[in-house]
C-alpha cells in the first residue's frame, strides 16, 4: 500500500476510533448513556472501513459474497474465524502501521500456530478496558489497591493480556499496589515467607480492600505456596480475587478448587472471586463474579450470538453452540470473530464452556498430527 | 430419528446362561452421538465367553469344512445387505444412526461392502492366498517338497479389536477370521458398533455352532477392563484396526508371545494430468463422498500435475466442484459434527484469507463439500468429512520430495490423465511410497476383496503353518 492511499486510512480509522472511543467514555461515565441503537450503527460503520481497508478481510468478504451492500444489519457481518488471525495478519491499512502485536498463546493449535493482532491505537483498547474493568472488579471506584501476579508486558512475549494487565495496574492501581512476577521466584527475598504476603499483609493492615489479579494458572501455583507455608490472611471486605484463562490444558486443574482456595485463605466469600473473559482476538473482555457456572457479562460495545457450528444459524437462548463475538473495540482489525468456543446465552450474558476440540479422524483415516510428525 | 432402541444390544455373548442378568451396563455414543450400551462383563464372565468361543472353534473344525464357513458366514453377511430381510433393515437403521448417514449412504455401504462377503468371492479369496480351500481343513501335500504335507489354521482363538475403520469393514474381518477356522472375540468400534452384533444373530439363524465361534462387546477404550485383559491373554493373535493410541495400548496389554496384526490408518491422494477427464472427476467426487472419507483408501490429497494457469486450475476446480455437489446431493447431505465444522471453517478461511500461491478455498455455506487449493507441493491435509486438499505441482519429482512425510503414509493412489511416461513415472513412485493400490478415480473407495491392505495379504497374516514331515526314504 503505497502512502497516498494510506493516509485517508488512517484518517478514516483514526475518526472512527476517536468516535467510538469518546462513546465508551461516555458509557463508563453514565451506563445510561448508550442508545440502544448504537452498536449497530457503529458496527456497520466499522465493518464498513474494515471491507475497504483490511485486505485479507476484503479478500475474504469477496470470496463469500458479501459486501456493504448486503450487510444491512450487525448480524450480518461476516466474521473471521479465529484460524484466520493465525493464518494472516488483519488489520485495517498497512501491518506496519501496527503500534502494538499481540500473539495467540497457541494453547490449541500448538506454538508453530500461534496467532497475531495487530492494534493500530492502544487508545482504544486502553478506552474499551478501563471502564468495565471498574464496573466489574474495583466496584465503580477509580482506582484501588492491586496484586499483580504477572510479568510484564515485553513486546517479545506479545501478550496481550500483559498489556492488559500493566495498563489496569498503571491506570487504575491505588498507592500500595504492586506486582509480583510469578517468574521471578517463589519467596519474598531470602526467607521461605510465599513471595506477595508482604503485599497482604500491608492490605489488610491498612484495612483496604485489595485486588489480585493473575492467571487461573498463577493463582493455583500461588495458592499452592500459601498453603504450604500455611498462611491464612484476613482480607478487608471488597477485596476480589480477579483470574483468566482457565486451565489452559494443565491436567487436574479446576478453577473452583484453586480459586475457592484462595478465597478461603484470605477470608473472602465466593462473590470476590471475578473471572474474567478475554481474548487475544478481541480488545473487549467479560466478567462475571462467583465460582461454578459463570454468566459472563460485557459491555454494551461487546455482543456474542452463540450459533450452530454447522449452519451458523444463531441458537436460541439456552442451547449450546459456538461463540461469535462482534466487538467494536476491534475497529482496527475485525469486528466480527468467529471462535472455536463453545458456550449458550443466558439473557444479555454468555455462558463459557470451553474449547471444542479438534475433530477426530473417522475410520482409518491418517490424523493431521501424524502427517506433521513426519514433517518434522 | 432413528429408534436404536428398537435395534438388538451390540453384544453377542455366547457362553453365558440365559438367565445371564448383568450386575452393570457400559454406555456408548457413536460417531453421530447414537447411545447404545453392553453388559459389564466380570472377570468370570469374560473368560466363560472366551472359553466357550474356543471350545466351539475347535468344535467347528471337526464338523466344519473351510467351504461351509464360507457358505454360512456368505449367507449371513448376505441378508446385512438384503433390504428385503429383517437384518438388512436393521444394518440400515444401525448405519444410519450410528455415522449419521443417509440412508442411500447406508444402503450403497452395505451393498458395496456385501461385495466381498459372497462366497464366491471369499473362495476366490481363500484360493489366491493359499492355492485351495481344504488346506484349512487338513494336511495338503507340498508340491514342491514330495512326502510333506502343509496345513493353514488360525489361532483357535484371535481377538479382533476394531477401534478405526469403515462401517462395514467390521463384518468383514470377523468373517476372514472366521473362514481360516479361527474363533473370534472382537472388541467392537463405538463409532458403528451394531452391525457386527447383526451379522452374529443372522449366523446364528444359518448356522448356529459357528454364531458359537463369535463373540462381540464394546468397551471404553480408556477403562479397558477384565474382559479386554481375559480376551488379550486367551487369544493365539491380536488383530487390530486402529491409530497409534489404540495400538499402543494393545502393544502394552498384549504379552509379548502373542503376535499383533496391525491395520493403521492411511490416507490416500490423487494425481491428475492435463488429460484428466469429466468422467475422471465424477468419479473422484464419487470417491470422496464415499462413507465421507472415513476410509485409508478415500483421497485426501489431490495434485493438479502440470503448470496450468489460473484460468485452467478455476475451470478443473470448478467442474469437481460441481461433481461434488452433485454427488453429496445424490448421497444427501454429510453428517458434520460440531468439532468437525468448526475445523472446515478454520481450513477454509486460512485459504479464504491469505493469497499466498493463488490460495483458494471452494464450497457450500453448508459444508457439504470442499477444495481447498494452493499452487505448490505440500501434503498437509487434515481428516475431515468430503474436503480435499489440492495442491498444484509442476512436476512428479515434487511429489517425490514429499517422501520423507508420504512413504508408509499413502494407501492409494489415483491416476488420471497423465501420459504414458507420467503414468509410469508415478506407479514407480507409488511402489516407492508404499503404496498399496495404484487405481483410476472412482475405483480407490471400494478396493476388491483380494486387494493388499497395507501391502499385506489379507488372510495368510491371520494363519499359522504346520508342516508335517515324514522320514526320508534312502
Amino acid at each position: 500500500m503505497d502512502e497516498t492511499c494510506r493516509t485517508p486510512v488512517s484518517e478514516a480509522h483514526a475518526t472512527l476510533a476517536a468516535r467510538f472511543e469518546a462513546a465508551f467514555a461516555d458509557w463508563n461515565t453514565d451506563p445510561r448513556a448508550w442508545p440502544d441503537n448504537l452498536f449497530e450503527a457503529r458496527a456497520l460503520e466499522a465493518f464498513a472501513l474494515q471491507f475497504e481497508a483490511n485486505q485479507p478481510y476484503h479478500r475474504y468478504c469477496r470470496a463469500i459474497g458479501r459486501t456493504p451492500d448486503d450487510v444491512t444489519t450487525w448480524r450480518d457481518i461476516p466474521p473471521a474465524p479465529t484460524a484466520a488471525f493465525r493464518a494472516v495478519e488483519l488489520i485495517v491499512g498497512d501491518p506496519s502501521d501496527a503500534v502494538l502485536r499481540f500473539r495467540t498463546s497457541g494453547t490449541t493449535a500448538g506454538a508453530a500456530a500461534r496467532g497475531t493482532h495487530l492494534v493500530r491505537r492502544p487508545e482504544t483498547y486502553r478506552a474499551a478496558l478501563l471502564g468495565p474493568f471498574r464496573h466489574a472488579v474495583l466496584d465503580g471506584r477509580r482506582r484501588g489497591r492491586i496484586l499483580l501476579l504477572h510479568p510484564p508486558f515485553a513486546p517479545t512475549r506479545e501478550s496481550s493480556l500483559a498489556w492488559m494487565f500493566d495498563t489496569v495496574l498503571e491506570e487504575l492501581g491505588a498507592p500500595g499496589s504492586s506486582r509480583l512476577d510469578p517468574s521471578a521466584g517463589e519467596t519474598d527475598g531470602a526467607g521461605a515467607t510465599p513471595a506477595g504476603v508482604a503485599a497482604l499483609e500491608a492490605a489488610a493492615a491498612a484495612g483496604e480492600p485489595l485486588t489480585i489479579l493473575g492467571t487461573t494458572l498463577a493463582l493455583a501455583d500461588w495458592l499452592v505456596r500459601l498453603a504450604a507455608a500455611g498462611m491464612r490472611i484476613e482480607l478487608s471486605r471488597g477485596s476480589r480475587v480477579m483470574d483468566t484463562g482457565g486451565a489452559k490444558g494443565r491436567e487436574g486443574l479446576e478453577r473452583d478448587p484453586a480459586i475457592g482456595g484462595l478465597l478461603e485463605r484470605l477470608g473472602l466469600p465466593a462473590e470476590a472471586a471475578i473471572n474474567e473473559f478475554g481474548m487475544t482476538e478481541l480488545l473487549s473482555q467479560r466478567y462475571a463474579a462467583g465460582l461454578g457456572r459463570l454468566a459472563l457479562r460485557g459491555p454494551p460495545w461487546l455482543r456474542t450470538r452463540v450459533l450452530d457450528p454447522v449452519s451458523l444459524e444463531e441458537r436460541p437462548e439456552g442451547e449450546e453452540g459456538i461463540l461469535c463475538h462482534y466487538d467494536l473495540a476491534n475497529v482496527g482489525s475485525v469486528v466480527a470473530v468467529l471462535t472455536a468456543d463453545r458456550g449458550r446465552a443466558v439473557g444479555d450474558a454468555v455462558e463459557w464452556l470451553g474449547r471444542t476440540p479438534g475433530a477426530t479422524p473417522r475410520g482409518c483415516s491418517l490424523a493431521t498430527a501424524e502427517l506433521l510428525e513426519a514433517q518434522r | 430419528m432413528i429408534d436404536t432402541d428398537a435395534l438388538p444390544g451390540p453384544e453377542w455373548l455366547p457362553g453365558l446362561s440365559a438367565d445371564f442378568d448383568p450386575q452393570n451396563r457400559l454406555d456408548g455414543k457413536s460417531a453421530a452421538g447414537a447411545t447404545f450400551w453392553v453388559p459389564q462383563l466380570t472377570d468370570t464372565e469374560s473368560v466363560t465367553v472366551a472359553e466357550a468361543v474356543r471350545t466351539a472353534a475347535l468344535a467347528a473344525r471337526r464338523t466344519h469344512r473351510a467351504a461351509d464357513v464360507v457358505v454360512a458366514a456368505a449367507r449371513a453377511a448376505g441378508r446385512l445387505a438384503d433390504r428385503d430381510d429383517p437384518y438388512g433393515r436393521a444394518a440400515l437403521d444401525a448405519l444410519q444412526a450410528a455415522t449419521g448417514c443417509s440412508r442411500t449412504g447406508a444402503a450403497e455401504l452395505l451393498e458395496r461392502n456385501a461385495a466381498g462377503w459372497t462366497a464366491s468371492v471369499l473362495s476366490a479369496l481363500i484360493r489366491s492366498e493359499f492355492g485351495e480351500l481344504a488346506v484349512l481343513d487338513q494336511p495338503r501335500p507340498d508340491p514342491a517338497q514330495p512326502g510333506r504335507r502343509r496345513r493353514a489354521a488360525g489361532p483357535p482363538v484371535v481377538h479382533l479389536v476394531l477401534a478405526g475403520n469403515v462401517p462395514g469393514v467390521a463384518v468383514t474381518a470377523v468373517i476372514r477370521s472366521l473362514v481360516v477356522r479361527s474363533g473370534v472375540l472382537c472388541k467392537l468400534p463405538s463409532a458403528e458398533p451394531w452391525l457386527v452384533g447383526l451379522f452374529a444373530r443372522a449366523l446364528h439363524e444359518e448356522d448356529p455352532a459357528l454364531a458359537a465361534t463369535m463373540a462381540a462387546t464394546w468397551w471404553p477404550a480408556s477403562v479397558p477392563g477384565p474382559v479386554a485383559h481375559e480376551w488379550t491373554k486367551r487369544s493365539g493373535k491380536v488383530i487390530v484396526y486402529g491409530g497409534p493410541d489404540a495400538v499402543r495400548a494393545l502393544r502394552a496389554r498384549t504379552p509379548p508371545a502373542i503376535p499383533l496384526v496391525e491395520y493403521g490408518p492411511r490416507l490416500g491422494a490423487v494425481i491428475l494430468g492435463p488429460d484428466t477427464t469429466e468422467a475422471e472427476l465424477d468419479g473422484l467426487a464419487r470417491d470422496t463422498c464415499a462413507y465421507d472419507q472415513a476410509g485409508c483408501v478415500s483421497p485426501r490429497l489431490v495434485y493438479l500435475l502440470g503448470m496450468r494457469s489460473d484460468a485452467e486450475v478455476d475451470a478443473l476446480l470448478d467442474r469437481l466442484g460441481r461433481a461434488l455437489g452433485a454427488e453429496s446431493a445424490r448421497l444427501a447431505p454429510v453428517f458434520t459434527t460440531d468439532e468437525e465444522a468448526v475445523d472446515i471453517r478454520a481450513a477454509r478461511a486460512r485459504y479464504q484469507f491469505d493469497a499466498t500461491d493463488g490460495a483458494r478455498a471452494l464450497g457450500p455455506a453448508d459444508l457439504a463439500w470442499t477444495l481447498l487449493f494452493r499452487a505448490r507441493a505440500a501434503a498437509y491435509s487434515e481428516p475431515l468429512p468430503r474436503v480435499l486438499w489440492v495442491y498444484g505441482i509442476a512436476g512428479l519429482e515434487e511429489l517425490g520430495r514429499l517422501r520423507g512425510v508420504l512413504e508408509g503414509r499413502l494407501q492409494a493412489l489415483g491416476v488420471a490423465g497423465l501420459p504414458d511416461t507420467d503414468r509410469r513415472q508415478a506407479e514407480e513412485l507409488a511402489v516407492e511410497l508404499g503404496v498399496s493400490r495404484v487405481t483410476p478415480p472412482g475405483a480407490m473407495a471400494w478396493p476388491p476383496a483380494d486387494w493388499r491392505h497395507d501391502g499385506r495379504m489379507q488372510l495368510l497374516p491371520l494363519v499359522r503353518w504346520t508342516d508335517l514331515e515324514t522320514a526320508k526314504q534312502d
